[in-house]
């Protein structure tokens, strides 16, 4: 399903969840006003519902949008199983999680809306009410999960999405309890801006999107590998070769090239993913009995990186346990 | 009835209009916010080509014209 590594898709992914969920924001508070039975004079009812089924529908295309830039990004870390089974994912799975539920859920209240004239109406508004859900499990995923989480544009956006939506859903019920004063709608408007200013705090605090440095001098990362040999009459060459995961993605390579109880000379290579940065220079010396190394690199003319890396065991070439160190 | 049907007219073309016009600003926000970067799936590094060369060389000095390898595992009918 990767098609394309595209920075264009990836903006496109980012952009359509953007729209989705303003629309779906529309949309509820489209039927808040609705289900309040208020008459409007320049609005009747047929003409919301006629708006209301429509922003519904164009609420679904930008979702398949946002699904389906993802599902072909070959850069993001989702399989097709980790898009449609909620808490898969590798990254952030409680809120992608979220997202996915409230995008099926959606997708079966869609059916229930076709299928509306064959159920009874107390069941089919009932069912309707789940609305609330998909908004609310939309909101979660938008504020947890996503590179634009903590831009002021987005925050702004979710949080005029949420202080409307609880101040329509409060006017709502004091409507139907026919307990609608001035007073009770300034006060469920206050809490409203309270709940919205509680989650710009998330956002912008535990939540906040912090992203890796841009190719640092200083990182650790946990090390796998392998050792590889290649021999001449005389000559051979010993290459010592690893990933590193964690705070930053490296591909690191030492390679020694050796005489009989001799080493002639040395490289070092150190590739920061997802930038494709090569740090290049020389190995400094074996360390660990021959499961490590020290060595100094530099990308381009920049400064020296120093680098050690060290690995616990060794089976059958096979390194394992291992961490890599950069310092500047 | 006419009138409150041209008003839904008209909010369904605003609410068209707006959906793309909020994709591109979106996009473009989305884009001045967190710009992608070079994407490249990770390939494992190579030998420096001067090693592999000495190597190379050093076997041809000695006579050998290919790097030694295993013989493959004799396979018979039964095997």
């Amino acid at each position: 399903m990767h098609l394309t590594s595209s920075p264009i898709d990836w903006y496109a992914a980012r952009a359509g969840g953007v729209v989705a969920y303003v629309l779906l924001t529309i949309v509820v508070l489209l039927g808040i006003a609705m289900s309040s039975g208020a008459r409007m004079e320049r609005w009747p009812r047929f003409a919301l519902k006629d708006v209301h089924r429509f922003a519904g529908l164009l609420t679904g295309t930008f979702l398949v949008i946002h699904i389906a830039t993802i599902a072909i990004d070959s850069y993001l870390p989702f399989s097709l199983t980790s898009l449609v089974v909620p808490f898969t994912s590798s990254y952030r799975p409680v809120f992608i999680g979220l997202g996915i539920i409230g995008a099926e859920l959606l997708l079966a209240l869609a059916v229930t809306n076709r299928l509306r004239d064959r159920l009874p109406y107390a069941t089919w508004r009932r069912l309707h009410y789940l609305n609330f859900a998909v908004w609310g499990a939309a909101t979660v995923h938008g504020l947890g999960s996503g590179t634009d989480r903590g831009t002021p544009w987005l925050v702004a956006i979710e949080a005029t999405a949420i202080g409307a939506v609880l101040t329509a859903t409060g006017w709502r019920v004091l409507r139907a309890r026919d307990a609608l004063t001035p007073g009770r709608l300034a006060a469920v408007t206050a809490g409203a801006v309270v709940v919205a200013a509680a989650a710009v705090a998330l956002v912008l605090g535990p939540l906040a999107f912090r992203p890796h440095p841009w190719n640092p001098a200083r990182f650790t990362d946990a090390l796998g590998g392998r050792i590889v040999q290649q021999t001449g009459a005389t000559r051979g060459i010993v290459s010592m070769a690893g990933e590193g995961t964690g705070a930053q993605h490296v591909l690191v390579r030492a390679d020694l090239l050796v005489a009989p109880a001799r080493l002639l000379d040395t490289a070092f290579q150190m590739e920061y993913l997802p930038s494709g940065a090569h740090c290049r220079g020389r190995v400094l010396r074996i360390t660990d009995g021959g499961l490590g190394f020290l060595a100094h690199c530099r990308i381009g003319a920049g400064p020296q990186h120093t680098v050690r890396a060290r690995w616990d065991s060794s089976d059958g070439g096979v390194l394992s346990g291992g961490t890599i160190t950069s310092a500047a | 009835m006419r009138a409150g049907r041209r008003r839904a007219d008209r909010a369904k073309i605003a609410v068209l209009l707006m959906a793309p016009l909020l994709f591109a600003a979106a996009f473009g926000l989305s884009r001045s916010s967190y710009a992608s970067h070079p994407r490249r799936p990770s390939r494992p590094l190579s030998v420096p080509p001067r090693f592999e060369r000495i190597v190379r060389e050093n076997l041809l000095q000695a006579g050998v014209l290919a790097p030694q390898r295993a013989p493959e595992a004799v396979q018979t009918s039964s095997s």
